[in-house]
């Protein structure tokens, strides 16, 4: 079951990109969805935004789904 | 064999691209600075940056002649060691002259400028906030550099505000860095209000001028001096080989500082110096450009002609002349196709497949040049016109 934020981050997602049927917030978004640089930018962009948080380019590195966003969103905002 | 595995995906998207791979397209001759012989067939030249018409500048060619006979070939080392001849520190004085500023640094490629300011300027504890479209060689530059990095939406100050404040006391430790006059659709910064957000943190402001310098602004110091911020700016960066015609880059600053870059600086010191006809046709492309403002006249008057005819054809364009601009198509194989027809027709422009372009989609850049005749920019409409038909793009 995923998170009231990873739900959020979803959502924010979904307007970058059309998600598969069975995505997650494990589902690996670089394989599953071959996301553009440009879309990546443009979502965390969209996740500062609705956040008021600033994200690292470095921390982002480690992100390989939304769980591991929602991690970084989550220490961001406490 | 696991280490070159990765490069069957590469022959493949290669291979992808046609016969004719724009990523290889040779100029076999050039006649002038916009017609070269491409696949044996005379070949407008619109795709090359060349915005003064300056690779063939009779003083700078003469110049440069002149410093391969005195100098010879090459400087074979560092600014750092054996590589700083004269000539390099006339041209570096000569810059801080050109922008009004205590000193300028030279480097030895436009990119190894955008590497070199950024890693001397950032360190740990260090913030970088970059527009979103701001050119590869900005953000490998961050890459080199342990500070953080984060970026902003497009030409917008508000966002840029937004992710300052977010930073807090850190924002005095903030370099925000825009280019002037974006290489892709030819749009310019706001650098006016982005300056003012930044002085309102008191962050500090670097600005590539690389397709602005020469181009825009009363004296062509481009999109700093065209805003009005050359005494708010921290620091411009440039290339010589657009405007200028030939090779290098360089970071001029109103503060003295700059003049240590070079001492924490790996891309300053870790690769030879330009070589001395280099040098010579750079300061002789200077000269040039401070004392014939002919040039960026008659480059604007080509590319308000060029817009004009590429807009009277209804192609998806930007709403602004300018001395670079791109024609947006939304279908990959579209674009190069389109690509193909021009060459064909003999025309070259530069084609920009995803991810490159920015927005998403593909397109075919055109760059003016002072030096392009009427007859010249009306071919390349005419061009145009024709592949897009056949396309079925235009009615």
């Amino acid at each position: 079951m995923d998170s009231p934020l990873e739900l959020e981050l979803r959502e924010l997602l979904a307007g970058i990109t059309a998600l598969p049927p069975d995505f997650t917030a494990d589902t690996d978004l670089l394989d599953a969805l071959a996301l553009e640089s440009a879309q990546i930018m443009e979502f965390v962009m969209e996740v500062e935004d609705r956040f008021d948080i600033i994200i690292d380019q470095r921390q982002l590195a480690e992100v390989r789904n939304i769980a591991h966003l929602a991690a970084v969103v989550g220490k961001a905002v406490a | 064999m696991s280490l070159l595995a990765k490069f069957a995906a590469v022959e493949e998207a290669r291979r992808g691209l046609g016969e004719a791979d724009p990523t290889r397209t040779v100029i076999e001759r050039l006649e002038s600075p916009t017609l070269g012989v491409i696949n044996g067939a005379p070949t407008i030249l619109a795709g090359t940056n060349n915005y003064l018409g300056m690779t063939f500048d009779a003083q700078a060619v003469a110049a440069g002649r002149d410093a391969l006979t005195q100098a010879g070939t090459g400087t074979t080392g560092s600014r750092m060691a054996n590589g700083t001849y004269a000539a390099h520190v006339a041209l570096e004085a000569e810059l801080a002259d050109f922008y009004g500023y205590p000193a300028a640094v030279v480097f030895s490629t436009g990119y190894a400028a955008n590497l070199g300011a950024l890693s001397a300027l950032l360190g740990a504890g260090d913030a970088v906030l970059l527009d979103a479209d701001a050119h590869a060689s900005l953000f490998d530059g961050c890459r080199l550099c342990p500070a953080d990095v984060y970026t902003f939406r497009h030409n917008d100050p508000e966002s840029l505000d937004k992710r300052l404040r977010r930073l807090g006391a850190r924002a005095q430790n903030a370099l925000v860095v825009v280019e002037g006059l974006y290489g892709v659709l030819g749009d310019r910064a706001p650098l006016a209000d982005i300056a003012a957000v930044k002085d309102r943190h008191g962050a500090c402001l670097l600005v590539d001028e690389a397709h602005s310098l020469g181009v825009v602004g009363a004296e062509g110091r481009g999109v700093v001096e065209e805003a009005g911020i050359m005494d708010q700016v921290d620091f411009v960066v440039g290339t010589f080989s657009k405007s200028l015609g030939t090779m290098g880059g360089f970071c001029a600053s109103r503060h003295e500082e700059v003049a240590l870059f070079p001492y924490a600086s790996r891309p300053y010191m870790f690769t030879a110096s330009p070589s001395p006809a280099t040098i010579a046709c750079t300061r002789a492309a200077l000269r040039t450009l401070r004392t014939r403002p002919e040039l960026k006249a008659r480059l604007w008057r080509n590319a308000n002609r060029l817009h004009q005819g590429l807009s009277q054809l209804g192609v998806d364009l930007g709403e602004a002349a300018s001395p670079v601009m791109s024609v947006r198509l939304q279908r990959r194989e579209d674009a190069l196709a389109a690509w193909n027809g021009l060459l064909a027709e003999g025309v070259y422009v530069n084609l920009f497949l995803p991810p490159a372009a920015p927005g998403g989609g593909s397109m075919l850049r055109m760059s003016v040049s002072a030096a392009h005749t009427d007859d010249q920019l009306d071919r390349i409409v005419a061009a145009l016109a024709k592949v897009m038909r056949a396309l079925g793009a235009l009615a």
